[in-house]
């Protein structure tokens, strides 16, 4: 099995991140190039390998990607692993989908990767069979997975059905040889021994690790089962200004101190966030009735609420109990939103939009000027 | 001369019997309506209701009430003088000289109804309404040449016109029943009276909806042959004059409900129409000419718009302004039970909140066990059951709302200060079901009501008490329907009970601003009590400034019926309506009673009067006692 | 509309996350309000109890609900499958509010069934002998998916549908209880389940800072959120939302 192995070309170009990890630059082949050595000045030490000796056993982490990277979820899950793992047990990840980054950092022992997964297909049967022959490949102990809806979740549980294996779904707690997870809505906590197959729940592992991972390449698994009984009939797009508000992950919503909505758009475009409104800016006929975020309008819970110019009165609060991180641009510091955001900036919100807009330009144009060199 | 004589006396019966005619036509079509009870022995109480009920309507506009006083009375006079003289064909000169006056009387006030009509207010309709000073007149006149002209003169061509007149005017009088002409007023109207569907009216102030038979083979009003026959023949009564619409908030914000309107479209579905000949002021938003119904076809969408049903707040401001004493909002009820109950279709948030009440017991879908949250350091006792005490202090939706809070927690200052013996009912209160109710949820509010109900009977106690008088208004008046009889009282008539036996001693109140006070429906319309909150707010040395609209015909917040979850868009909110009412005075606070008021008036955005709470301000003028 | 297509809808009793009081399960309501619009009949199935919540679904246009009893505890999957075979299409709620909601039913059934199972559904539709599925992906992403018939098919919680609660159906449709099987003893559960009220713990490496960096970094974890920015240019204040937002990873530039 070690010859199947292909090791990473140590002399490939990277460059050195704060924590002291090699980045590696992708699509890039050739020597070291030392201009690119970026150390900070005080560059720790490179973290400790974790894997001691030849591997004894396996843990399997399974993703999909997403435009080549696996998610914070995914990476929390290979935490996991790692964490678990015994010193002589190997992690190894299977990724769904091509694969643009160095996955030691968060633990990774052996990579396999199927870039002919289409990150966007249906293929459940071709994609359990590919999971089964690494399974059956390595006979891991456990299988763990994010769950997740882009695909993992789904993946998971066939997996766990197909080996009529245990399965523990929306883990929330993970311990050596134990596991929590929720039933009754959130009322109970379940405990067990660790299932064969662990769906994780997002945010229940820390994913900074003090080892690294050994990160080599592992052939992936080669079985092609015929086409199935899923046929993909193509993908649809939403743009996210048209998202619905209960779907979104990042809202802009605008409120009675916002006068000039092209701009407020224009912030909500460059982030990707979807618009949303207090009752008073739909009122005024600046939005439509169902871009209203609060008590008598739409309940939200992206990840990411930035309130520009709304004062956070109760009603409109309710409609926003569950979302993660509130920011508030509000020219009174006294405004009841300023309780509830976790981020609150005082000033005109004309102003702040502007200069997000500048800042975020200037951004883009550094990236895009990084990705041409 | 003898002939002419012979002449009217054929006119007077034929009059009678297209009377007799078209009235039977009529009642034809309002007795396609459901059962109510019915007795003739019911027409006795039509004087009294009219001259006491009808004319204490009609007597706040001074104008119309001598108007109608002249023209009816006239006609009435004049009517009944002719079947004497001229139905029994008695012909006396002197019964002649009292027609010429009651013909006088009537030709005095039809000159009224033109004058009124030569510069008409938006609320009255146009088309057949314009030409009644003139047949009216026409009447009057003719009666009027008929008892003075020289016998010589009432010949050949004076006769020929003098009969037209008459004619005229009777047709006008006589067939507007049988082919619903303006005219239809005068027999529906009174019929309505006697056969009132809420005849508790007349006895005092009624306002709480009648249970519905939950085992009903159809639950609610689909079509118009669904509302009672006396319903139907209610809406009949309508005369178009549009007070109701003057007096809706729903209206005034541009929101697509006029009452008015509301009653003439369900005469339309009685009598099978379209709106296109409707002369009065639409739905706002919406065009004339586009609804029709008939007596077996459903209302909605077809005769009426979703959108027109689930405007009203059930602010009750239309009824307490009718003339013709018709009950715009038990209409409106019975039409939102069926589409609650038969369909399901609820706008805006309403589904939610019903959702709610049936799996939560509350509106916003708490955990009940937080509903005392806001008197956890109060040190309140919480009584359990079986145990009794005087005064049960029940708080509703509002003890979970932050602001209301303030409220409540000021009320139990106050209490305390008088040495009360309360408790509160803690996590075992649950919802009066009140919001349900409204919105035509007759099923979720009847289980909300037996819920609560049991609970009350767990515990003893004298009387309850609650800040909130949508909690007030469905314990006092709609639970011993349901077998839940209890004394009842709003705080604000608890606390000036309390100040006038002198258990509680108030101090002058430091606030100085103007200040004006906001009736709340529920309490002022819904149960007549506007003079306690006035009193306690005198007593502290407030010096009140009236809104324009106030006391029983306050206006409302725009907070009840459910209206701030169906929220019907218009061209403005009622709560900006009322604060402006508010900044007319010249107020920089209004003084409430009410959580809903509260919160509809708090949510207005920009500078505006503070809204504070009775208690709240009594609670302050208790800590600057002298 | 395809009257002769026989569909099945499986539900479950819910649980209301504020008050735990039983309830129609929205995913499920979500699934019996699609096969409703896809046929006028649909069997409408429930193992377990004749929990009075179930006619919550009679109001949510359920004609009868029909209860395969079933012992405490005991597996679902037998008697709906057997129950279910021969069914054209298969809806369900992608997770139970109550029990243990781990979303595996779906899966099970059509294992047992031998038939495919699709989930995250938002709408479907059936064309002859396939049936159309839009699912749900994460940042409006939707994906079609057609297979053909028989199928299990669980719905999405966004399934763009508006169930309406009807106490006249409620009143109309009935509970019905078929004999109890004779179930088979199930096996003990691994699981042990108490009330939730600690929060679960994160899975982190072990502590290796000393004491004074430990301190700071509890400080920095303490003192989250509330945090205003008043001072500076706008152009400061800008940088402050996005050092924010990828602090805390919430974009990815
Ligand atoms: C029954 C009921 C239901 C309701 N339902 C809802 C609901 O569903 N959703 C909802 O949103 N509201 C609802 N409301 C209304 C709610 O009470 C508030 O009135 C509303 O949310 C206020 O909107 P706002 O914050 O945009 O406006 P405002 O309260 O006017 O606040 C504007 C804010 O912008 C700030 N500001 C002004 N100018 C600037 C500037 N140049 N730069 C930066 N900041 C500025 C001000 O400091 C202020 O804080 C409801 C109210 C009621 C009574
Ligand atoms: S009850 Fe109030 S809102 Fe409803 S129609 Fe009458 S006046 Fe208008
Ligand atoms: S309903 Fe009453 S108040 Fe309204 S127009 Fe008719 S008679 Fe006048």
């Amino acid at each position: 099995m070690n010859q199947e192995r292909k090791r990473l070309d140590p002399r490939r170009p990277f460059v050195l991140n704060p924590a002291g990890l090699r980045r590696i630059t992708l699509g890039a082949t050739g020597g070291f190039d030392a201009s690119l050595l970026t150390a900070p000045a005080h560059a720790p030490a490179v973290k400790p390998p974790r894997l001691q000796g030849d591997p004894a056993g396996y843990l399997l982490v399974a993703a999909h990607s997403l435009r080549g990277v696996l998610d914070a979820h995914a990476h929390q899950a290979i935490a996991a692993a790692a964490l678990l793992a015994s010193p002589q047990q190997a992690v190894i990840v299977l990724v769904f989908g091509g694969l643009d980054e160095d996955l030691r950092a968060h633990g990774a022992d052996l990579v396999a990767v199927l870039p002919a997964a289409g990150e966007q297909d249906f293929a459940p049967e071709q994609e359990l069979a590919w999971l089964c022959e690494f399974v059956t490949r390595y006979a891991p102990a456990h299988v763990f997975m994010p769950d997740n809806e882009i695909g993992d979740g789904d993946l998971g549980r066939r997996l766990a059905v197909h080996l009529e294996a245990e399965i523990a779904t929306h883990v929330v707690e993970l311990k050596p040889g134990a596991v929590a997870m929720y039933w009754q809505g959130g009322a109970q906590l379940a405990r067990g021994a660790m299932p064969p197959v662990v769906l994780l729940a997002p945010d229940v592992v820390e994913t900074s690790l003090p080892f690294r991972g050994a990160g080599e390449t592992l052939a992936p698994p080669a079985i092609q089962v015929p086409p199935g009984r899923y046929q993909n009939r193509g993908l649809r797009e939403i743009a996210a200004s048209a998202l619905a508000l209960e779907e979104a992950d990042f809202i802009v919503a605008a409120g009675n101190g916002v006068a000039d909505i092209p701009t407020l758009e224009a912030v909500a475009a460059a982030f990707g966030a979807a618009v949303g409104a207090s009752r008073v800016a739909v009122d005024e006929g600046k939005f439509p009735r169902d871009k209203q975020i609060g008590a008598t309008g739409k309940t939200v819970s992206a990840s990411t609420y930035l309130a520009v110019g709304i004062s956070g009165a109760v009603q409109h609060l309710q409609g926003i109990k569950a979302c993660r991180h509130v920011i508030a641009i509000n020219s009174d510091a006294s405004a009841p939103i300023t309780k509830r955001a976790d981020l609150s900036i005082v000033g005109d919100a004309q102003e702040v939009m502007t200069a997000l807009l500048a800042e975020l330009a200037r951004r883009n144009w550094a990236d895009t000027a990084r990705e041409s060199v | 001369m003898h002939s002419l004589e012979h002449l009217v006396t054929l006119l007077f019966w034929l009059a009678v019997a297209a009377l007799a005619f078209g009235t039977m036509r009529r009642a034809r079509l309002w007795r396609a309506g459901a059962a109510a009870p019915f007795s003739w022995a019911q027409l006795l109480t039509v004087p009294r209701r009219y001259l006491v009920d009808v004319h204490h309507v009609v007597a706040r506009d001074p104008y119309i009430a001598r108007t109608h006083m002249l023209v009816a009375g006239g006609a009435v006079a004049a009517v009944a003088l002719m079947a004497l003289n001229y139905g029994l064909m008695l012909y006396s000169p002197l019964l002649n000289g009292a027609i010429v006056l009651a013909a006088a009387v009537m030709l005095g006030g039809s000159y009224l109804v033109w004058q009124r009509r030569r510069a008409p207010l938006a609320r009255l309709s146009a088309g057949p309404w314009n030409r009644l000073p003139y047949t009216l007149a026409a009447f009057a006149l003719g009666l009027l040449a008929l008892g003075l002209l020289p016998a010589a003169l009432l010949s050949g061509f004076f006769a020929a016109v003098i009969m037209l007149a008459l004619l005229a005017g009777t047709a006008e009088l006589v067939l507007g029943i049988g082919t619903g002409g303006p005219m239809k007023h005068a027999v529906a109207g009174v019929l309505h009276l006697a056969f009132h569907p809420r005849a508790e009216r007349f006895a005092a102030r009624s306002t709480a909806l009648r249970p519905l038979d939950l085992a009903a083979p159809v639950l609610g009003v689909e079509k118009p042959t669904d509302f009672r026959w006396n319903q139907l023949l209610g809406f009949d009564a309508c005369v178009q004059c549009g007070k109701c619409e003057a007096a809706c908030p729903a209206f005034a914000a541009g929101q697509p409900l006029n009452p008015k309107k509301f009653i003439q479209d369900m005469v339309l579905g009685l009598a099978s129409g379209s709106d296109a000949q409707f002369t009065g002021s639409p739905y706002p938003g919406i065009t004339l000419g586009g609804h029709a119904g008939a007596p077996e076809q459903p209302i909605l969408p077809a005769l009426l718009a979703p959108e027109t049903l689930w405007s009203c707040t059930t602010c009750r401001a239309c009824v307490e302004e009718c003339p013709m004493q018709i009950e715009h909002v038990d209409a409106i009820i019975d039409l939102r039970r069926f589409q609650t109950l038969e369909r399901g279709a609820l706008p805006g948030k309403a589904p939610e909140m019903l959702g709610n009440l049936r799996e939560t017991a509350t509106q916003g879908g708490y955990d009940n066990a937080a509903r005392y949250h806001w008197a956890v350091d109060l040190n309140l006792r919480q009584i359990k059951p079986g145990e009794s005490v005087d005064v049960l202090l029940v708080a509703g939706e509002g003890a979970f709302d932050m602001r209301y809070q303030r409220s409540l927690r000021a009320l139990v200052k106050l209490l305390q200060a008088a040495g009360v013996d309360f408790a509160i009912l803690g996590a075992l209160e649950t919802d009066t079901g009140d919001t349900a109710r409204r919105l035509g949820d007759e099923a979720t509010f009847q289980a909300q009501a037996t819920r609560l109900i049991a609970t009350l009977s767990s515990v003893k106690f004298g009387r309850i008490l609650t800040a909130d008088p949508h909690v007030f208004h469905s314990l006092r008046n709609e639970y011993p329907a349901l077998g839940g009889r209890y004394t009842v009282l709003h705080h604000t008539v608890f606390l000036a009970g309390l100040v006038s036996a002198g258990q509680l001693k108030l101090g002058a109140t430091g606030e100085t601003r103007p200040i004006t006070y906001h009736d709340p429906c529920y309490l002022g319309r819904y149960n007549g009590e506007t003079e306690a909150p006035r009193a306690l707010l005198r007593q502290i040395g407030v010096n009140l400034t009236e809104m324009e609209r106030s006391g029983l015909r306050g206006r409302c917040c725009g907070g009840g019926g459910g209206a701030p979850l169906t929220d019907i868009p218009g061209a403005q909110r009622i709560p900006d309506i009322r604060i402006a009412d508010a900044r007319a005075t010249g107020a920089s606070l209004v003084a409430v009673a009410c959580p809903g008021c509260t919160a509809m008036l708090e949510g207005v955005v920009g500078p505006r009067p503070e809204v504070i709470d009775v208690a709240e301000l009594l609670a302050a003028a208790l800590e600057v006692q002298p | 509309m395809s009257p002769q297509l026989k569909i099945a809808a499986l539900v479950s009793v819910g649980r209301n996350p504020a008050s735990g009081a039983p309830r129609a399960a929205r995913n499920d309501v979500l699934a019996l309000d699609a096969a409703l619009a896809l046929a006028p009949q649909v069997s409408v199935l429930h193992a377990g109890d004749a929990a009075p919540a179930l006619h919550d679904y009679l109001a949510y246009g359920a004609a009868s609900v029909e209860v395969l009893p079933l012992p405490p505890e005991a597996d679902a999957l037998a008697p709906l499958a057997a129950r279910v075979a021969g069914y054209d299409l298969i809806l369900c709620g992608q997770r139970a509010e109550a029990g243990q909601g781990s979303g595996t039913l779906p899966y099970r059934l059509a294992k047992a069934l031998n038939l495919p199972v699709v989930s995250a559904a938002l709408e479907l539709t059936v064309l002859g002998d396939a049936v159309e599925i839009v699912q749900f992906l994460p940042k409006g992403q939707r994906r079609v998916v057609r297979v053909s018939l028989p199928a299990v098919i669980a719905l999405h919680p966004l399934a763009p549908r508006a169930p309406r609660y009807v106490y006249a159906s409620l009143r109309a449709g009935c509970v019905r209880s078929a004999p109890a099987p004779l179930a088979p003893p199930s096996p003990p559960s691994p699981w042990r389940s108490e009330p939730a009220v600690k929060k679960p713990q994160k899975l982190k490496a072990p502590e290796t800072r000393q004491g004074h960096a430990r301190m700071l970094g509890a400080i920095a974890t303490e003192s989250k959120g509330g945090a205003l920015v008043r001072e500076g240019a706008a152009a400061e204040k800008a940088r402050a939302i996005l050092d924010y937002l990828r602090a805390n990873r919430l974009i990815g530039f």
